[in-house]
């Protein structure tokens, strides 16, 4: 007995927003990482600029979730997706203005290209780039084998930022005259850190809209 | 693009000389459903019934003001309220079937209009239970009296008799007070569905149901209307205190 | 104590009473339909029902009295019911509740009701066969004595007068029970008022018109007074037409137990006649009761 619901086209739509939030935000990084890697400051001038089109998805987002809260009255798995959707919104919009901070940091390192192959940010990149795609795989299918392979890389990305930000540290005792470069260093390996930490709660969020149960601060 | 439907101003409505609607302005696009809402006794089933004029079946009603339906004045002298009432049909609280075959009761309507060829009114029967969602479930026993439907089932029976006279217009006065939730979403979804061909105004004592099912909210209070909106406005930001409290539950 | 002791003397004594008279009224009710069957059982016969009376009608059968009491009630009901229900249709349908011509009309109707039947049997003579009558006779008849007597018409129309308040207050209360949403539903359909009452109200309520009109026919089966003056016969020896008068039941009764020339003889006779009288509007007032029960029974609903 499967009734026809009248909101049914309302989370339809809401469903394909958000995936289009997520690979908008997943082009997002994937070229600002690009950037990075090749120096490009045409790339990074797109990505800065794509963010206006990124921040309307996510106002308008904010919006049906409001109208199906005021209208619809949503119950069980509904409730939980509708929750889960304002929340993973909210963290694909900080992962794309962290790609925008990261594109703006490009220009500073021209001229030291041969450091940052030195560190493994380009590694980074990488995992960074992985992540993201079970992110994207994650919240078109939500297949919770996804959700465990994040936490897991998240985990190794938050390891390995730590080790190149204590390796920079040590270089800026020695070397003054990277500190302004090692800075920008720092803060872009810092903003990977926390895209990655944004991707864990959005595996955290799907967990929720398919097993109900909230497994963030659990370990 | 919204073509206004029908259309009030200024009107005023008393009950043997007791003001029961103030002043009411307001304009209902077509092929939309417009929810009333308010307490009971605000006039919002008086305001719905004032739009087919069933309130000339009760003494001492007094009409003041201009009610127009596409554009003409429906409390004019030379309007036949017969005509009038099958343009803008009505479904009601409580189903009220007749005592007759499922199949008379929709043919009830067309045959007083004059239609009597058989194979006719087959076909207005049929698509007008088609049309309220009810034909699967009654097609084998069309002939069998209309009482022995269940009370969900009535009420949409009730609505493909009103849809068998061919309206442009169809008030609701809570059309699903008194069905249990499963029969009341299927009322609420064949509203939805109804309203690509007709005018819905419904009247409903259930505020989620407004906010499910209709495009326009109407508040009403004390015989006034209080606030008129898109039904998202309505129920995120309403204009006005009143309406706040009373869709938060809050009145009184 | 005392005083307590006397409230319950006092309380023993009323209940003691109003049993009796309760038990009295039974008995009567008993009785009398004991006599009347013990001596009526008797003459209960196929024979007896449908043959003429013989010898000066100490022998033979009741036929044309049941005939006639049949003739009666028909023409009765056929000018009774349509007149009573159009009355009642009006009354619920069209006048407002308070408006003073439903008041007057209600008024006329009670009255109607309170009048004793010998009254509406002075004017039915008065009414129809010296006036109505008369007139018919004088103007169509050149004066010849045709109209302007007692005969079966003058008489069913009489009775039909006297039943009328049984018939408009059953139908009136028969179309109260359908429900005010069936009007309302027919008249957003686009139907006229007329169309409402004819295709939705009366269907409706056609069992409480037949339960006043058997309520009416019951009544009408029994009186005597109104057709006594206006078409009752004392003997006939062939079957009424429209324009003749009439025997019929009750009246039968009467002679039999007070004209008679050998009342002593007519006795089985008149119990068996008082038996099949009281048969009939025993089961047509039953009839009613069953009817109106249902109805009931579908307002509850």
């Amino acid at each position: 007995m499967e009734n026809y619901r009248i909101f049914d086209s309302e989370l339809d739509k809401l469903a394909h927003k958000v995936k289009l939030m997520c690979s908008q935000v997943n082009h997002q990084v994937n070229d600002v990482i690009l950037a990075l890697n090749t120096n490009d400051l045409v790339l990074a001038k797109k990505v800065i600029a794509n963010d206006e089109y990124i921040n309307n998805l996510d106002v308008k987002i904010d919006k049906l979730c409001q109208k199906i809260f005021a209208l619809q009255q949503p119950v069980a798995s509904d409730l939980r997706y509708i929750i889960s959707a304002l929340k993973i919104n909210n963290d694909l919009e900080r992962i794309g203005d962290h790609a925008v901070s990261i594109a703006k940091r490009i220009e500073p390192l021209q001229e030291y290209e041969q450091l940052i192959q030195e560190l493994g940010l380009e590694l980074i990149g990488e995992k960074t780039k992985n992540i993201f795609s079970d992110v994207v795989e994650l919240v078109n299918g939500h297949n919770l084998e996804f959700a465990e392979q994040i936490t897991i890389k998240a985990q190794e990305i938050k390891e390995e930022c730590r080790e190149i930000a204590s390796t920079m540290l040590t270089e800026m005792m020695h070397q003054s005259e990277i500190v302004v470069v090692a800075a920008n260093i720092l803060i872009i390996i810092n903003l990977f850190e926390r895209i990655s930490g944004y991707s864990t709660n959005i595996a955290e969020s799907i967990s929720f809209v398919v097993n109900g149960e909230i497994i963030k601060h659990k370990k | 693009m919204i073509v206004e439907k029908i259309h009030t101003e200024n009107m005023f409505l008393y009950y043997s000389g007791k003001m029961a609607l103030n002043n009411i302005s307001i304009q209902i696009p077509e092929k939309k459903v417009t929810a009333f809402i308010g307490p009971s006794g605000c006039g919002k089933s008086t305001f719905l019934r004032s739009l087919n004029r069933m309130n000339d079946l009760i003494d001492g009603v007094k009409i003041e003001g201009k009610v127009m339906i596409d554009s003409v004045n429906i409390y004019d002298k030379n309007i036949d309220v017969v005509n009038l009432r099958k343009k803008v049909g009505m479904v009601f609280q409580k189903s009220n079937p007749f005592a007759k075959s499922i199949y008379e009761n929709i043919a009830y309507g067309p045959k007083i209009n004059g239609i009597n060829n058989k194979h006719q009114l087959d076909e207005i029967v049929e698509t007008a239970l088609k049309n309220a969602a009810i034909w699967d479930e009654v097609k084998d026993r069309l002939g069998d009296s209309a009482l022995g439907l269940s009370g969900g089932q009535q009420q949409r029976l009730c609505i493909a008799r009103t849809l068998a006279v061919n309206p442009e217009i169809v008030l609701m006065d809570e059309p699903a007070s008194a069905l249990d939730p499963l029969s009341t979403a299927k009322i609420e979804e064949l509203i939805v569905q109804l309203k690509e061909h007709y005018t819905i105004v419904i009247v409903t004592h259930n505020m989620q149901q407004a906010a499910r099912i209709s495009d326009n909210t109407a508040f009403f209070y004390l015989g006034e209307l209080i606030e008129y909106d898109k039904t998202r406005k309505i129920f995120t930001n309403p204009e006005k205190k009143q309406t706040e409290d009373y869709i938060t539950g809050r009145f009184g | 104590m005392i005083n307590s002791f006397r409230k319950n003397i006092k309380g023993i004594v009323i209940e003691g009473i109003t049993l009796v008279s309760a038990i009295i009224i039974i008995a009567i009710v008993i009785i009398m339909l004991v006599v009347i069957f013990i001596g009526g059982k008797s003459q209960l016969s196929w024979e007896f029902l449908t043959s003429f009376p013989t010898e000066g009608m100490t022998k033979g059968g009741i036929f044309p009295a049941i005939y006639g009491t049949a003739l009666l009630v028909i023409i009765m009901s056929i000018a009774a019911v349509p007149f009573g229900t159009i009355t009642a249709i009006y009354l619920t349908e069209y006048a407002k509740e308070n408006s003073i011509i439903a008041k007057t009309i209600r008024f006329a109707v009670r009255t109607l009701a309170v009048i004793p039947s010998i009254i509406y049997g002075l004017f039915g003579l008065g009414f129809f066969i010296k006036f109505v009558g008369a007139n018919v006779d004088s103007a169509f008849y050149g004066g010849t004595l045709r109209w302007g007597q007692p005969n079966l018409l003058w008489a069913s129309l009489t009775m039909a007068l006297l039943t009328l308040p049984v018939v408009i207050v059953s139908v009136e209360e028969a179309l109260k029970t359908v429900p005010q949403e069936l009007r309302a539903a027919s008249l957003a359909l686009g139907a006229t008022k007329w169309q409402t009452i004819w295709k939705i109200v009366l269907p409706g309520s056609l069992s409480g018109i037949m339960t006043g009109t058997i309520l009416a026919v019951s009544r009408g089966a029994g009186e005597v007074a109104p057709i006594l003056f206006t078409g009752a016969a004392y003997y006939l020896a062939t079957l009424p037409g429209i324009s003749d008068q009439f025997m019929v039941l009750g009246y039968h009764i009467y002679v039999l137990t007070t004209q008679s020339a050998n009342v002593d003889q007519t006795l089985p006779i008149q119990f068996g006649t008082t038996c099949v009288l009281l048969l009939l509007t025993f089961t047509l007032n039953m009839s009613a009761v069953v009817l109106r029960y249902r109805i009931r029974k579908k307002k509850n609903h």
